[in-house]
C-alpha cells in the first residue's frame, strides 16, 4: 500500500450473529488443518484465513480491538435489510466493544424503500445512543430517505455500489484482445481506477446532502483517489469485491419452479445463507454467486493510490 | 403510448423510414467522437455499448441522423449513459452533450448523477431522460432526481421491476414526470444499473461467461463453528450438508437456464423469429402500461435484425389494447408464452 498512514480498520458483517461471535470470525487456525480440509471447508472459509493472515502482516495481531468501527447490514437484497431488533443488538454489541457503527442498506425497489422508512426510528435511536451513527446507502432512494431525515446524529455515507467503477473477475485488462483503436493501456487503466467523486459540483451537491464519504472496492486494476474532491473521504472494501446482481435471485432460483426464475413478487427461502454457486475458471479471479449477487475474491489489497482512510474488512461475503 | 427504438451507427436514412412506418415514434443513438476514442480507446464507451458500429462517430453523422428523424416528424435522443465519469471522462462527456444540444437532439439519456449535476452547472440545458442505469426503482428515487436535477422530462424504469412495482411507481409519479418501460427483448439476468462487469465487444458478456460451464453449487462444509471442528475433521460430511448438496447439485444444471436460451423449439422461420429476435415477450403488459399512464415502451438494443417486425407487433398490441389471449394469438405459439420467455411472469 502506498499511503504513509494505514487506513483505519473496520469490520463488515451482514448478520447480527457474526457481531456477537466476532472472535470466531477473526480466529486463525493452523495452516496445516486448512490445507488438509481446504476442499471441504469451501473457498470462502479459506479466504477468511488467508485474508486474516494478510491483514495481520499489515496491522499486526488481529482481534476485536483492532477495529474502530463495524459496518453492519447488506448491500444487494432488500429482503436482508436488518430489522429494528437487529439494529438494537448491533448497537449494544458495538457499544460493548467500543466500536462506532455504520448501518449498511441495500439498493431498493418500492418494498425495500418502505422497509427503510420503517427502520428510521431505530436508526435515530441508534444515533441517540451512540452519539452518532452512519448509514451506508447504495442508491438515490436510500440517500433521499436517510439524508431527508435531517438528523445530525444520522450521517449518510455512500456505499460501494454508488461508485460504479468497472469490476470484473476477468481483469487485468491486458488479458483482453485489443481492437484496432486500442490506445496505450495506461490511459484505459487510469480511467477505470477513478470515480465520479473527482467532479467538484457533484461533490458539493453531496456535501449539501450531508455526504462526505464514499465506498470503493479494492479493485484488481487498482483505485486512484488522488483527484477526489477535497473534503470527501473514501472507504475501501476487501477482500470480497462486488461485481453484479439481479432482482431474480439465482441461488433462490435453483430451488424455485422454472417459471419463477425471473423477477416475481414473492419467493425466497434464504437459500443465499445455505448455498452458493462457484465459478472456477482459470482466466478469472475466483467468483461466487451468493444470493442475488456475484462476488469475486481479490486476494491482494492491490495498488491503492491517494488517500483512503478506512479499510473495510469482510471476513465473509456480506450476505 | 409511444414506441422507442434504438438505432446503431450503421443505420442510414433509408433504414429509418421503414421503422417509422412500422410504428416507431422515437429513436435513440450513441455518438462517440474521436476526442473520446483518442483518450479512452474503444474499451471505454460513453454510452455503455463499446461495440464496433454501434455509435455514430462524427458530429456530421449524428446531425444527419437527427435531421432525418426530425424530417419524419419523430423524436430522437442521444444516449450518454455510462455508469461512471472521472474528471477526464466528464470533460469529454460534457462536450458530447453540448454537441447533442447544438445538433438538436430532443433529449439526452443519462444515468450518472454526477454527469447530470455537472452538465446543469456547466449550462448544458438539453432535457434529460434518466436511463435504466439511473436505478430509479422507486418513487423515492424518482423524487430524488426531480428535486436535485433540473430538466428531467422522462425516467426509464429498470427492467427488473415487477408489474406490481411498476403500477405503484406509475401511480406515484403521475403528472410529475413521464415514464418509459421495457416489455420486449432480452432482459439480462443482472440489473443494468448495478452491473459493473466489462460489457464490451472485446470479451464475452459476463453473464454468459458466468453461466457457462464449469460451475457447481455447493454449501460450505463444517458450517457454524468450523474453526473449532477443523482439527478433528475426518473428511466426513454432515447430514445437513449432504441434504443441501444433493438438492443443490441436482438443480445445478438448471442454473444456467436463468439467462440462457430455453428449450423453446425452433422448428420454422416463425419460431426462430420468436426465439432469437423477440427472445422475451411482455406484449400483454402493454395494455396495463397504457392504462397506468406509462408514456413509452422501448424496443431495446441498437440495430438488430427484423426490428420492423418487432415494432409492428408492439404497435398492434398497444393499439389493439390486447388482452393476454390476443397477445398469444399475435405470438401465434402457445408454448412461447409459458415459462421463461415471459418478460414479467404475467400470471396465466
Amino acid at each position: 500500500m502506498n499511503a504513509m498512514k494505514m487506513p483505519e480498520l473496520c469490520l463488515f458483517v451482514s448478520r447480527v450473529g457474526y457481531i456477537e461471535r466476532v472472535d470466531v470470525l477473526l480466529d486463525l487456525v493452523s495452516e496445516k488443518d486448512i490445507a488438509a480440509a481446504s476442499n471441504d471447508i469451501g473457498r470462502e472459509n479459506v479466504a477468511n484465513q488467508s485474508s486474516l493472515r494478510r491483514l495481520a502482516e499489515l496491522y499486526g495481531t488481529i482481534n476485536r480491538k483492532s477495529f474502530k468501527r463495524v459496518y453492519f447490514g447488506q448491500e444487494t437484497c432488500e429482503r436482508l435489510i436488518p430489522s429494528s431488533s437487529d439494529i438494537s443488538l448491533a448497537v449494544q454489541s458495538s457499544m460493548a466493544n467500543g466500536w462506532d457503527l455504520t448501518i449498511v442498506l441495500p439498493y431498493v425497489a418500492p418494498f425495500g424503500a418502505e422497509k427503510i422508512k420503517a427502520l428510521c426510528p431505530a436508526i435515530i435511536e441508534a444515533g441517540e445512543k451512540m452519539g452518532s451513527v452512519e448509514v451506508a446507502v447504495q442508491d438515490v432512494a436510500g440517500l433521499s430517505i436517510i439524508s431527508g431525515m435531517r438528523n445530525g446524529k444520522v450521517i449518510p455515507v455512500l456505499g460501494r455500489l454508488f461508485s460504479r467503477m468497472k469490476r470484473d473477475p476477468r481483469f487485468p485488462v491486458d488479458s483482453m484482445p485489443h481492437g484496432p483503436e486500442f490506445v496505450p493501456q495506461d490511459s484505459v487503466l487510469s480511467t477505470i481506477r477513478r470515480t465520479s467523486f473527482e467532479n467538484y459540483t457533484y461533490v458539493k451537491k453531496l456535501f449539501s446532502l450531508g455526504v462526505h464519504r464514499f465506498g470503493m472496492d479494492a479493485l484488481p486494476q487498482g483505485v486512484d483517489t488522488r483527484k477526489v474532491a477535497g473534503g470527501m473521504f473514501s472507504d475501501i472494501y476487501w477482500p470480497w469485491i462486488y461485481v453484479t446482481s439481479g432482482r431474480a435471485c439465482h441461488v433462490a432460483g435453483i430451488t424455485s419452479p422454472e417459471s419463477a426464475r425471473h423477477p416475481v413478487d414473492e419467493f425466497c427461502q434464504m437459500e443465499c445463507r445455505r448455498m452458493q454457486i462457484e465459478v472456477r475458471k482459470p482466466q478469472a479471479f475466483y467468483s461466487v454467486a451468493k444470493g442475488n449477487a456475484v462476488w469475486m475474491e481479490c486476494p491482494g489489497i492491490g495498488d491503492i493510490s491517494g488517500n483512503i482512510d478506512r479499510l473495510i474488512y469482510e471476513p465473509y461475503i456480506p450476505v | 403510448m409511444n414506441i422507442v427504438v434504438g438505432i446503431n451507427g450503421m443505420t442510414e436514412e433509408k433504414d429509418i423510414r421503414p421503422l417509422v412506418e412500422a410504428g416507431a415514434d422515437e429513436f435513440y443513438i450513441g455518438y462517440v467522437p474521436q476526442a473520446w476514442s483518442d483518450k479512452f480507446g474503444w474499451e471505454i464507451c460513453p454510452n455503455r455499448r463499446p461495440y464496433k458500429d454501434y455509435s455514430y462517430r462524427t458530429f456530421e453523422e449524428a446531425k444527419k441522423v437527427c435531421d432525418t428523424v426530425h424530417a419524419l416528424g419523430k423524436k430522437i435522443y442521444l444516449a450518454v449513459n455510462e455508469h461512471e465519469y472521472d474528471s477526464d471522462r466528464m470533460a469529454v462527456a460534457l462536450d458530447i452533450l453540448r454537441d447533442g444540444e447544438k445538433i438538436g437532439f430532443d433529449a439526452a439519456i443519462v444515468s450518472n448523477l454526477a454527469l447530470m449535476i455537472e452538465a446543469r452547472s456547466a449550462g448544458v440545458d438539453i432535457p434529460f431522460t434518466v436511463s435504466i442505469g439511473g436505478g430509479a426503482s422507486s418513487a423515492e428515487a424518482i423524487d430524488f432526481y426531480l428535486e436535485n436535477v433540473p430538466g428531467i422530462k422522462r425516467i426509464i424504469l429498470p427492467r427488473s421491476l415487477t408489474m406490481k412495482e411498476i403500477k405503484k411507481i406509475a401511480d406515484e409519479a403521475k403528472g410529475r414526470v413521464a415514464l418509459e418501460a421495457f416489455a420486449i427483448g432480452d432482459p439480462c439476468a443482472f440489473n443494468d444499473e448495478y452491473c459493473f462487469s466489462w460489457h464490451s465487444e472485446g470479451c464475452e458478456m459476463f453473464c454468459a461467461f458466468l453461466l457457462s460451464d464449469p460451475r457447481f453449487v455447493r454449501a460450505p462444509a463444517l458450517e457454524g463453528n468450523w474453526k473449532k471442528r477443523i482439527s478433528s475433521y475426518d473428511g466426513s460430511v454432515s447430514e445437513e450438508r449432504r441434504i443441501i448438496d444433493a438438492a443443490a447439485r441436482s438443480e445445478a444444471g438448471a442454473f444456467g437456464s436463468v439467462a440462457e436460451a430455453c428449450d423453446y423449439e425452433e422448428k420454422d422461420d416463425r419460431s426462430i423469429f420468436l426465439s432469437r429476435v423477440i427472445r422475451m415477450c411482455g406484449l400483454c403488459s402493454l395494455k396495463f402500461f397504457d392504462e397506468w399512464g406509462i408514456s413509452a415502451v422501448k424496443v431495446p438494443a441498437r440495430g438488430g435484425e427484423m426490428r420492423d417486425e418487432v415494432i409492428r407487433m408492439v404497435k398492434k398490441a398497444i393499439d389493439g389494447g390486447l388482452e393476454p389471449a390476443g397477445c398469444r394469438a399475435l405470438i401465434g405459439d402457445p408454448k412461447f408464452c409459458s415459462g421463461r420467455r415471459c418478460y414479467y411472469n404475467y400470471p396465466s
